[in-house]
C-alpha cells in the first residue's frame, strides 16, 4: 500500500476496507501474542485475534488512551525489547509532561517510508526552496512536529530554519523567500501560528512577497493558540492567500499526532484523507467503546497497521469526524475533520509547545517584532 | 555501542523504586525545558545517608532507566557524596550513554544536586 499509494487511494472500499482490516488483523495479533500488558487488555474486554477475523471487526479491537505515553510505566506499551527501540518521538502539551512513541527499526522505516510515499502523492515536490517555519531537529531531535516537516527537507533543493532558539525571525524568513525568488520554486512548511506570525510581519511592515503559482504552503501542529483561542483556518487560508499571492488549493493542513502512525494530509479540496493502512474510528463521547456513524462527533481514534514497537491502536483526546467516500480530488477512503480537544484533556501539542516557548523568549528579550500591531488585527 | 545499555535496559524494564517518599527529608524536581524530561527524586534520611529513594520520571528511555538506577546507587550515601556526583560518574554508572543521551546525566546530575540541597535545608529546618 505504501509503494501503491496512489492506487491503494483509488481502490473501490470494499477492497480498501479488506486491506486496511487485514492489515490493521494482522498487527493486532502480533501485538496479542508479543505483549502481555496489552493482551491482559483483550482478555478482558472478551477480544482476540480469532473474534477479530470472525466477524468482530476492527472496532472490537481494544484502544490504548493516549494518555499512556505520558505515564511512567511506559515500558508496558512495548512490544518488543528496548533494544530494538530506534527512535523516540515526544510531543509536550501545555502540562510540560512530555508523550513518549518508541519504534523500533521495522516500523521507523515503515513510517519513514509512508511519510515519503503520502508526501510525494499529495503535493509532488522533489526540488525547490523551502521556508520552515517551527524548529529544526538539530534543536528539537525528538520533536514530532520538527521530525515529520524535516522530512520535506530531503525533497527539496534548499532549506532554510527561521526558528532558532526559540527565536523567530521573520526578516531573515522574508529575506530568504527573496533571495529564491526566479531561482526556485519557494514553499513554506510550519506550525499554522508562526505562519500566521510571518503574515502578520509582512502586513506590518508594509513588504510585499508573492510567492510562485504553484508554491505550497504545508501546516502541522494544530490551530489552537496557547493562550487561548483558535486560529480559523478558513481565514487563515484567505489571508495566506490574499498574502502570499498563492491559490487556496496550495494551502494544505496536516493532522496527526506522534502515538499513531498516521498523518492525514489535506488535498486541493481541504478534506484530510486518512492513509489506507490506518482506520479511523469515531467514538461515542460518553462511551468510547461504541463507534459512531460517519459525520457524527465523537472522540477520534487511530488503528495502525505499520507499528510492531507497540500496539498502535490509540483512542486520542481529539474530537472530530469521520466521513468515507469519494472526494473531488478522486481519492477514495476515510476523510476526518478535527474539530476541539476533548473536554478536561490537556491542550497538548508540539506547535502550541513552541509557540508558549517562542512568547517566552520574547518576553525574556523584551521582543515585540514578531507581535501583530493593528494593522494585522484588522487584517484578520 | 548499543542505543541501551543492559543497565538501562533492565531499568527501564523493570523500574525501580517509582513513585514518591511519603513525608520525605529531601524532595528535588528538575526538568529539561528542550526535550521536556522531568524527574522527581525523594528520600529519607537515616542516621546521615540515604536510606530510601524513590522517583517519578517522565521522558525518554534512557532518562526512565537513569533514574531507576539513581534510586538504587544513592543509598547509603551522604549529603556530601551527593555533592561530589558529576555527569561522568552517572554515565559511568549507568553502563554509559549514547550520544544525544548525554542530557540524562546532566538532568541526573542537577536533580541529585538538588536534593542535597533539599536536604541541607530540612536538616538546618530540624536544628534551629
Amino acid at each position: 500500500m505504501i509503494f501503491g499509494l496512489e492506487r491503494a487511494s483509488r481502490l473501490s472500499d470494499p477492497e480498501r476496507r479488506e486491506a486496511t482490516a487485514r492489515a490493521i488483523s494482522q498487527m493486532f495479533a502480533f501485538h496479542y501474542e508479543h505483549n502481555g500488558f496489552y493482551r491482559g487488555l483483550c482478555e478482558e474486554a472478551g477480544v482476540d485475534p480469532r473474534t477479530v477475523r470472525a466477524g468482530a471487526g476492527l472496532a472490537a479491537i481494544p484502544l490504548l488512551p493516549v494518555r499512556l505515553f505520558k505515564q511512567s510505566g511506559a515500558h508496558l506499551l512495548l512490544s518488543r525489547p528496548l533494544g530494538e527501540v530506534e527512535l523516540e518521538i515526544r510531543s509536550t502539551g501545555t502540562s510540560g509532561v512530555p508523550s513518549v512513541a518508541r519504534r523500533d527499526s521495522q516500523t521507523t522505516t515503515a513510517v519513514a517510508l509512508a511519510l515519503m510515499a503520502q508526501f510525494r502523492e499529495f503535493f509532488s515536490i522533489s526540488g525547490g526552496a523551502g521556508l520552515f517555519l517551527c524548529p529544526s531537529p538539530a534543536e528539537n531531535p525528538e520533536m514530532g512536529l520538527a521530525k515529520v516537516l524535516n522530512l520535506f527537507c530531503g525533497l527539496l533543493d534548499r532549506s532554510h530554519y527561521a526558528l532558532r532558539g526559540y527565536s523567530f525571525r521573520a526578516d531573515e524568513a522574508v529575506q530568504f523567500l527573496s533571495d529564491e525568488q526566479g531561482s526556485s520554486l519557494r514553499h513554506v512548511f510550519g506550525a499554522p501560528f508562526l505562519v500566521n506570525r510571518l503574515l502578520d510581519h509582512l502586513i506590518e511592515s508594509g513588504s510585499e512577497l508573492r510567492l510562485d503559482q504553484d508554491s505550497l504552503v504545508v501546516t502541522l501542529g494544530g490551530w489552537k493558540r496557547y493562550a487561548g483561542g483558535t486560529i480559523d483556518e478558513r481565514r487563515f487560508r484567505t489571508k495566506v492567500s490574499r498574502c502570499l499571492g498563492i491559490p487556496q488549493a496550495n494551502i494544505r493542513d496536516m493532522y496527526g499526532l506522534i502515538e499513531s502512525d498516521m498523518l492525514a494530509i489535506e488535498c486541493t479540496h481541504h478534506n484530510k484523507h486518512v492513509p489506507p493502512w490506518c482506520h479511523l474510528s469515531v467514538r461515542d463521547l460518553a462511551d468510547p467503546s461504541k463507534e459512531v456513524p460517519d459525520e457524527v462527533r465523537g472522540v477520534i481514534a487511530v488503528l495502525s497497521g505499520l507499528n510492531t514497537s507497540y500496539p498502535a491502536f490509540v483512542l486520542t483526546e481529539d474530537v472530530g469526524t469521520r466521513r468515507e467516500g469519494e472526494c473531488g480530488c478522486g481519492r477514495r477512503g476515510q476523510m476526518v475533520t478535527f474539530s476541539r480537544r476533548l473536554e478536561g484533556a490537556e491542550a497538548g501539542c508540539c506547535a502550541l509547545n513552541v509557540e508558549r516557548q517562542v512568547d517566552a523568549l520574547a518576553a525574556r528579550a523584551g521582543e515585540v517584532a514578531v507581535e501583530p500591531g493593528p494593522r494585522a488585527a484588522r487584517a484578520r | 555501542m548499543a542505543r541501551f545499555s543492559d543497565a538501562i535496559v533492565e531499568h527501564f524494564t523493570h523500574p525501580k523504586n517509582v513513585g514518591e517518599v511519603p513525608d520525605p527529608d529531601a524532595a528535588a524536581f528538575v526538568a529539561d525545558p528542550v526535550c521536556g524530561d522531568q524527574v522527581r527524586l525523594t528520600a529519607r534520611v537515616v542516621d546521615g545517608r540515604v536510606g530510601e529513594a524513590r522517583v517519578l520520571a517522565h521522558g525518554c528511555a534512557a532518562m526512565l532507566g537513569t533514574a531507576s538506577i539513581v534510586t538504587e546507587w544513592i543509598v547509603g550515601m551522604r549529603r556530601g557524596d551527593l555533592r561530589g556526583l558529576d555527569e561522568a560518574a552517572v554515565s559511568r554508572r549507568v553502563g554509559g550513554l549514547a550520544p544525544g543521551q548525554s542530557h540524562c546525566a546532566r538532568l541526573a546530575v542537577d536533580v541529585l544536586h538538588a536534593l542535597a540541597e533539599s536536604w541541607q535545608r530540612t536538616s538546618q529546618g530540624n536544628s534551629t
